[in-house]
């Protein structure tokens, strides 16, 4: 069968017009009947079936549908309507690579077709433009410019109404914004003076002006175009920055003569907008020592002045550099004696300031000890201070803070709470008290906290509209904390459910591909397909990525010991029996709750307007589905009878793609394939690893577990080590890692001089020890002596309350040293006089 | 640093987490999408040093062709920790000048809860609108709403 038996008899012909009528009439069952008809005489005629199909995929007869069409394409292969109908109902099921490749399949079956659309409507002006935006992806600037000027020509005669003018104008911009991305920026003005008059978005036209001026050298008018727009917005960093080099005095400034110009021109700036926050704020950047002291002295005072709650936080970049650090301090506990000695900043006012001084001041010096790592001082000062102004919020929230970072959990979180209640109605003390929640495993009670702002009218399950609505952190929080807790089906759930967030956004520009051209607002169009094409490189999904492969390696390595130890993950301060006593006590609060119906959702959506909270806004038609039950509330198919490795790989992969710059997606790639025995695939992870830092101590560790991994395979007998030229290619692609033998001895040779270098730090000293475990596993006393007084005597840089952590938690599960852990915990419970899991 | 620019397709999942972390009213991303493609550059993002969203306000036009065109505050949002900078007002003024310059909006309308004071005080006090008719139910939770506007071209 094939298209001999496409063509129909007049009669039949015409009842096929018919159905394509009642399909666009949306008539399904009209359509059914008439197919019908066609198909009593000609059972094989491969468009009536598809359409059949077509219909019945629309009255939800999906099963039916799929038999139908791919019937009516084995009839009729080379018909462009029936991989039409397939791919219509491929997309309509939200497959779209399926639909992708029918679409591709009618188009060759229907070569004429692009020309067809272009010739037959030429005054359709999305036809035109997709076309463009096409060649313009595929960075054909010159065709893709070429479409649209050719478009231009063909409707020079067309009435321009109000609302083809803000149409029109987006049209030109967009045909500067493909010649600005060819790089031709001679052409690009040129233009830009040519479509002045037709557009409306000045100010873009203007950036754009300024931008490409820039870009082409020509420095006097680009300035000229930067002035006006930092009157536009004086608030504008990227104003401020093209007109700084503009005048040449971009970059770091780090010539004295540029560095006195750029003053002269900051000063001048700041007369002219004195509110403008960045231009008081960006010489702080480029000025040190006496100079820097004077003028950051001049800008704490200011803001101290106005109480500012933010400033501590504002000013981290300029604390990355010891010197600014040090003089921000000494500048801000000046401040804090003479305020609480005489009511003023300095020695030399005379003026006494309001008392609000002194509460910002010392809240500013309590952050400043915290960030020092001096918990007791910073919780003096803030309670200090707290007993001076106890009504002030911003107060609580920081000394929940400095709890934290001090290792008492559950004291932070209540010291939260206690700030939320002070203020029920603001939402954003009930996510920070909901987050301290998380941090401290309280997962039913962050949940009725945070149900307190998600009540729909008549919702059963409050936590449902949390993941209609796509709220992440929480979702992220709450797998992290059911991680902890070892409920490894509840915390994939969540892992998953951010995955499947990300897939539902991924999708989102679907219906925006049509809407877009429509709107003519191609300049967004384009931002927004690049931004879906890397969407997953957003912190939230790496972030739910190492979450679910943690949760699968430790699936994979069994209940007993996992030694995953990526550094700034494992931040549980939970003892064993402390873990399982949260762990029950959540499975109480659970059944006592009705929040079993957590994460079912899927909100059904029309089109792109539709989907809001249904609060306000136009938007109060939201259906009000109840939530359904969710099957599987504890994730049970997530993490029984699955192979959890390869589970893992799914979310390591996007995790490497998407975000290489992060090492951790590297570091777990190795830890992933070495338990797969993938040594060439570990090597690539580790590789890339060691390239982001060489000398980071799990990098270390790996290395030296995968050299024995290859040592292994070199000692085995042929015929059952690895193939000769996989052998090879591993020794070659660890030898710049590891050095060059792959032996046994190499392997101890390397962690000696690891030790060498590295030892006074106490996480490289620890993947020392464990990496002398992984040599020779026989010798546990022979690699817990080079933990022996680590923390006191060797080992004492980079002692962070998560390292200690993780040194206590080795040396009894690792190296069976009770005496050593204990002794241990001692040099800890001294250095974080707070932490709960110390003392 | 606090600067303030037009929001952009990368900005649009933080200002999600920014609205979901500070307001009771929250909207899928798709409607964030609606807002960036449908009225480009209107809605505007504070950032910080490191590149982080402190801010937003999220915007659109009416395009009631029987009214006269006027642009709606969909959602402002500034973090709790970052107020008294003067956010709110910068945010807005860049959203107001974009929304007169590309739509000819002629007032610009919004919609606060009876009960926040203090955004009612921020839009009366400071960004000089004033309420116009109060909406009965208009929240989902039964809450009555302040319909406010600021003239913008008289």
């Amino acid at each position: 069968m094939s298209a001999k038996n496409r063509e129909l008899p007049a009669k039949e012909s015409a009842i096929f017009k018919t159905v394509l009528k009642y399909y666009e009439n949306r008539q399904y069952k009209k359509g059914i009947k008439a197919t019908d008809t066609i198909l009593k005489k000609f059972p094989n005629h491969g468009e009536s079936l598809a359409m059949k199909g077509l219909f019945c995929s629309h009255l939800e007869r999906r099963d039916e549908a799929h038999e139908l069409i791919k019937k009516g394409i084995v009839c009729d292969m080379t018909s462009h309507i029936c991989w039409h109908v397939y791919g219509l109902v491929h997309r309509a099921e939200r497959n779209y690579e399926e639909a992708i490749k029918c679409y591709i399949r009618a188009l060759k079956f229907d070569k004429e077709i692009r020309h067809q659309i272009l010739t037959a409507r030429p005054n359709l002006r999305a036809n035109w433009i997709s076309l463009a935006v096409s060649y313009h992806l595929l960075t054909k600037y010159d065709t893709a410019e070429r479409i649209i000027t050719t478009y231009w020509d063909s409707t020079t005669s067309e009435v321009v109404g109000p609302l083809d003018e803000f149409e029109n104008s987006e049209l030109h911009m967009y045909q500067n914004m493909i010649i600005e991305e060819s790089g031709n920026f001679e052409a690009a003005l040129v233009h830009l003076e040519k479509i002045r008059s037709k557009v409306i978005v000045m100010r873009a036209w203007r950036e754009a002006k300024a931008r490409i001026l820039l870009k082409a050298n020509q420095h006097a008018k680009a300035q000229v175009e930067y002035e006006r727009l930092l009157g536009e917005n004086p608030d504008s960093l990227e104003y401020l920055e093209g007109y700084r080099q503009a005048r040449g005095l971009g970059g770091d400034l780090e010539d004295r003569t540029d560095l006195d110009r750029a003053l002269r021109m900051f000063k001048e700036l700041g007369e002219k907008y004195p509110r403008s926050h960045v231009i008081q704020r960006m010489p702080l950047k480029f000025v040190s020592g006496d100079e820097f002291k004077a003028m950051a002295e001049k800008y704490l005072v200011a803001l101290f002045r106005k109480g500012v709650p933010s400033l501590f936080v504002s000013l981290k970049d300029l604390m990355a550099d010891a010197e600014k650090e040090r003089i921000l301090g000494e500048l801000a506990l000046g401040f804090y004696e003479s305020l609480k000695a005489n009511g003023t900043f300095g020695p030399d006012d005379k003026d006494k300031e309001p008392p609000t001084a002194y509460v910002w001041v010392a809240f500013f010096v309590a952050q400043l000890y915290d960030r020092r790592g001096d918990t007791m001082r910073a919780l003096e000062v803030i309670d200090e201070v707290i007993e001076h102004s106890p009504t002030v919020v911003d107060l609580y929230m920081v000394k929940a803070r400095i709890l934290k970072h001090g290792g008492d959990l559950a004291r932070a979180k209540a010291t939260m709470d206690f700030a939320r209640q002070i203020d029920l109605q603001d939402r954003f003390l009930n996510t920070k008290s909901t987050k301290y929640m998380l941090a401290n495993n309280e997962v039913s009670e962050a949940e009725t906290t945070m149900a307190l702002f998600t009540k729909q009218e008549d919702s059963s399950d409050p936590l449902a509209a949390l993941v209609s609505m796509q709220c992440m952190w929480f979702l992220i929080a709450r797998g992290e904390a059911y991680l902890r807790l070892g409920n490894h089906g509840r915390a994939l759930k969540q892992f998953h459910l951010i995955q499947k967030t990300f897939d539902d956004i991924y999708e989102d520009q679907v219906d925006f591909h049509t809407y877009s051209l429509r709107k003519s607002t191609i300049r967004a169009y384009v931002d927004l397909l690049r931004t879906e094409d890397t969407i997953r490189a957003h912190p939230f999904f790496a972030k739910a990525a190492k979450g679910a492969v943690r949760a699968y390696l430790e699936l994979h390595d069994g209940p007993q010991q996992s030694n995953v130890t990526i550094d700034g993950v494992d931040l549980s301060t939970l003892s064993e029996s402390e873990r399982k006593k949260a762990l029950r006590k959540a499975r109480k609060a659970e059944l006592k709750s009705q929040s079993e119906q957590t994460t079912a959702f899927k909100q059904d959506v029309s089109g792109p307007a539709a989907a809001s909270t249904g609060t306000g806004n136009n938007n109060n038609n939201n259906k009000k589905k109840p939530a359904p039950v969710d099957p599987d509330p504890e994730g049970k198919k997530l993490i029984e009878g699955v192979d959890h490795l390869a589970e893992a790989v799914k979310f390591l992969v996007p995790l490497q793609e998407f975000s290489p710059e992060d090492i951790d997606g590297w570091l777990l790639g190795a830890e992933v394939y070495l338990r797969k025995k993938k040594l060439l695939l570990a090597l690539r992870s580790l590789k890339h690893a060691h390239e982001h830092d060489a000398s980071h101590p799990e990098v270390h560790r790996l290395s030296i577990q995968l050299l024995l991994g290859v040592a292994a395979e070199t000692a085995r007998p042929e015929g059952e080590a690895l193939e000769a030229p996989v052998l090879s290619v591993l020794k070659r692609g660890i030898e710049p890692i590891c050095g060059g033998a792959t032996s046994v001895a190499a392997a101890k040779k390397l962690n000696t001089q690891f030790l060498e270098t590295h030892g006074d730090s106490m996480p490289h000293r620890l993947a020392a020890a464990q990496a002398a475990l992984l040599i020779a596993p026989g010798d546990v006393a022979g690699a817990a002596a080079l933990l022996k007084g680590i923390g006191k005597s060797t080992g004492t840089k980079a002692f962070t309350l998560a390292t200690a952590v993780r040194v206590h938690k080795a040396l009894r599960l690792n190296f069976k040293d009770e005496n050593a852990a204990e002794m241990f915990k001692k040099v800890a419970a001294a250095k974080f006089p707070v932490s709960t899991y110390f003392h | 640093m606090i600067t303030i620019r037009p929001a952009t397709a990368d900005d649009l999942l933080s200002m999600q987490t920014c609205n979901l972390m500070n307001l009771p009213e929250n909207y899928q991303m798709k409607y964030y999408i609606y807002h960036a493609i449908s009225w480009p550059q209107i809605s505007q993002v504070a950032v910080d040093h490191s590149g982080r969203i402190v801010g937003y306000v999220l915007a659109k036009m009416e395009e009631d062709p029987t009214e006269e065109p006027h642009g709606h505050i969909t959602s402002l949002a500034v973090m709790r920790n970052w107020r008294r900078l003067g956010i709110a007002e910068k945010l807005m003024t860049q959203a107001q000048k974009a929304m007169t310059e590309s739509f000819k909006a002629k007032y610009v309308s919004l919609h606060v809860r009876k009960s926040n004071r203090a955004a009612l005080q921020l839009y009366r006090d400071t960004l000089k609108f004033t309420v116009t008719n109060i909406e009965k139910g208009y929240y989902a939770d039964g809450e009555d709403a302040y319909a406010m506007r600021k003239t913008l071209i008289e």
